[in-house]
């Protein structure tokens, strides 16, 4: 592979002219959570409720439509890769990408960047490390991570269907997620594959001219003995109606559990499964102002995970009323309420508002 | 209503001064862009400038139609004066902003044009040479050109924001080559909507606007 990819690059270069495209984000971001106790969250530089990332990408174009990507992302996790792939750009109908991916699931996949969102925090599906009681006491997590990091091939194109619509499809096979008893997503995010499985998927989009629906699946076994699986879906809808853009998605995993974990009583059927939804309209009043509203939820239903506060049926459902200022070309802030509430866990409800700041270039 | 009033509002063609708006302020504020007096062909000189650093957000006859606006409208032209030095020299440019103490604190011959007394205005030349050929009126956009800058800036709008801020694209696609191979990476995106008609009408906007500038 790796020197098919040098012929490739060999032949290439003398023919186009190698050419450079550099992008970059940062975000540093505060909340304050209302009440006793507030649940911490990890923060980079050690200070509660402050979190920081920044992004590096450059994407080399060496012709024939053959281009690299790598894009360097450091954050609550230190400096991780978050893309590092060649694409292969043969037919619009049939393109090749392989490497480290951002694997296709959902429509917020591919606005995961900070600079590509107008909320200060990622909607509750997507959401990692800086959810309330986000560790596995509690709801261990979203349903996909954001951004979905893993090494493999994907094959994508375009079918053009009118004028105005078309059909972008995508398929892939990959590592697939990782973990023990329910899926890690730091684990994910290692370089080396847990077991011998494959994880495998793909995403359809019908897209109009200023709407899009979209369908997503994936699935894989998880842990070293191969043996737990996970399989999710999504479907996500996109609308323009002039200043106005409507999002929303729900997307659904059901995991096995691991039958071997210590239950304090025989535990049946082990498996859950967790809903995760959003819908989001951005109202842009002005060049530089969009207001956001949003609402979202996670749902798990299934037997808890040992230690875990949750009951058998557990939520949380969370309001958002966001200001996103483009302050100038290259910088926006972000401000937002946010309203959590809780059923079948025993936490209160909070009041979290959050300010943050994001350069792009 | 609500239908009406959007399509109403989606109908209206763009005004000089929402082109202004959304082009000029796009970088700049507007105490800095509306700081120079200029002559028509002299602010033709500086948009085109302008344009050459960001093509997409400056399009060929967004060049005249802004020159029109700044001078007809704004009247940001140089003043006639009985009194007062004229001040030949190199134009000032918008991304090189002289720093100014406050206008109070300043001794009457240290105020800015625009807080002098009309009769001490300095007389301020028009560029001897005219502008470059490819300014001139005689070479304005037609028609056809004026409808595909249009589609073109609406396309960028609706396909390129679903996922990026639009300074990120003005920014990045700054050539021809770099901007079609952009293009068509983007374009493969699942789920970007820039279909073939897009693709086409895209392109010949991109050759249009970088003809001559690469």
């Amino acid at each position: 592979m790796k020197r098919l990819a040098l012929v490739v690059f060999a032949c290439a270069v003398p023919a186009h002219a190698f050419d450079a495209t550099f992008a970059g984000s940062a975000a540093i971001d505060y909340r304050f959570i209302s009440g006793d106790n507030p649940p911490t969250n990890p923060s980079p530089i050690g200070i509660s409720g402050l979190t920081f990332e920044v992004a590096q990408k450059v994407v080399a174009e060496v012709g024939h439509g053959v281009s690299f990507s790598v894009k360097a992302c450091g954050g609550c996790h230190g400096l991780e890769l978050d893309q590092g792939f060649g694409e292969l750009r043969l037919k619009p109908f049939f393109n090749v990408r392989a490497g480290r991916l951002n694997v296709p699931f959902g429509e917020f996949t591919v606005r995961h960047d900070p600079a590509n969102f107008t909320t200060p925090s990622k909607p509750l599906p997507y959401a990692m490390g800086d959810m309330l009681w986000y560790d596995r006491s509690g709801f261990n997590l979203g349903v996909v991570p954001a951004p979905w990091v893993d090494n493999g091939i994907e094959l994508f194109g375009s079918l053009s269907l009118s004028a105005t619509t078309q059909l972008d499809y995508s398929v892939y096979v990959i590592k697939g997620l990782a973990g023990d008893n329910d899926i890690d997503f730091a684990r994910s995010r290692q370089y080396l594959d847990t077991n011998r499985t494959p994880g495998f998927g793909a995403r359809l989009v019908l897209t109009g001219e200023d709407w899009a629906v979209g369908g997503s699946f994936s699935a894989a076994t998880y842990d070293p003995k191969d043996t737990l699986w996970y399989a999710m879906a999504g479907i996500d809808l996109y609308l323009r109606l002039g200043p106005i853009v409507l999002r929303a998605e729900a997307v659904g995993r059901r995991t096995d559990l691991d039958p071997t974990a210590t239950y304090a009583f025989e535990p049946r059927d082990l498996w859950f499964v967790k809903a995760g939804w959003y819908a989001q309209a951005d109202w842009a009043i002005a060049d530089v102002v969009t207001l956001v509203l949003r609402s979202d939820g996670l749902q798990r239903w299934g037997l808890p995970l040992p230690g875990s506060a949750l009951e058998p049926v557990a939520g949380m459902q969370r309001q958002t009323f966001a200001v996103l200022g483009r302050v100038h070309e290259h910088f926006a802030l972000k401000a937002d309420y946010e309203l959590w509430t809780v059923q079948g866990a025993p936490f209160t409800m909070r009041h979290v508002v959050r300010v943050g700041l994001v350069a792009g270039y | 209503m609500l239908a009406l009033a959007l399509t109403l509002w989606l109908a209206a063609p763009p005004s000089p001064r929402l082109a202004y708006e959304a082009k000029c302020l796009y970088c700049h504020s507007a105490e800095l862009a509306e700081s120079r007096r200029l002559t028509e062909p002299g602010w033709r000189q500086l948009i085109e400038k302008m344009r050459l650093k960001a093509p997409l957000l400056i399009s060929r006859s967004d060049v005249p139609r802004l020159a029109r606006f700044m001078t007809g409208t704004l009247k940001l032209t140089p003043r006639a004066a009985k009194a007062g030095k004229a001040e030949p020299g190199t134009p000032l440019t918008l991304d090189k902003p002289i720093e100014q103490p406050p206008h109070d604190k300043l001794p009457r011959d240290k105020l800015p044009p625009d807080k002098l007394p009309l009769d001490k205005l300095p007389v301020v030349e028009a560029p001897d040479e005219p502008a470059s050929p490819s300014l001139e009126p005689s070479e304005e956009s037609s028609e056809e050109q004026l409808a595909l800058e249009q589609e073109a800036a609406r396309l960028i709008q609706r396909r390129c924001s679903k996922c990026h801020t639009l300074g990120r694209v003005y920014g990045k696609l700054d050539t021809l080559e770099r901007s079609l191979t952009t293009l068509e990476r983007m374009r493969l995106k699942t789920g970007s909507g820039i279909t073939d008609r897009d693709l086409e009408l895209l392109q010949r906007y991109l050759r249009s606007q970088f003809s001559d500038a690469n």
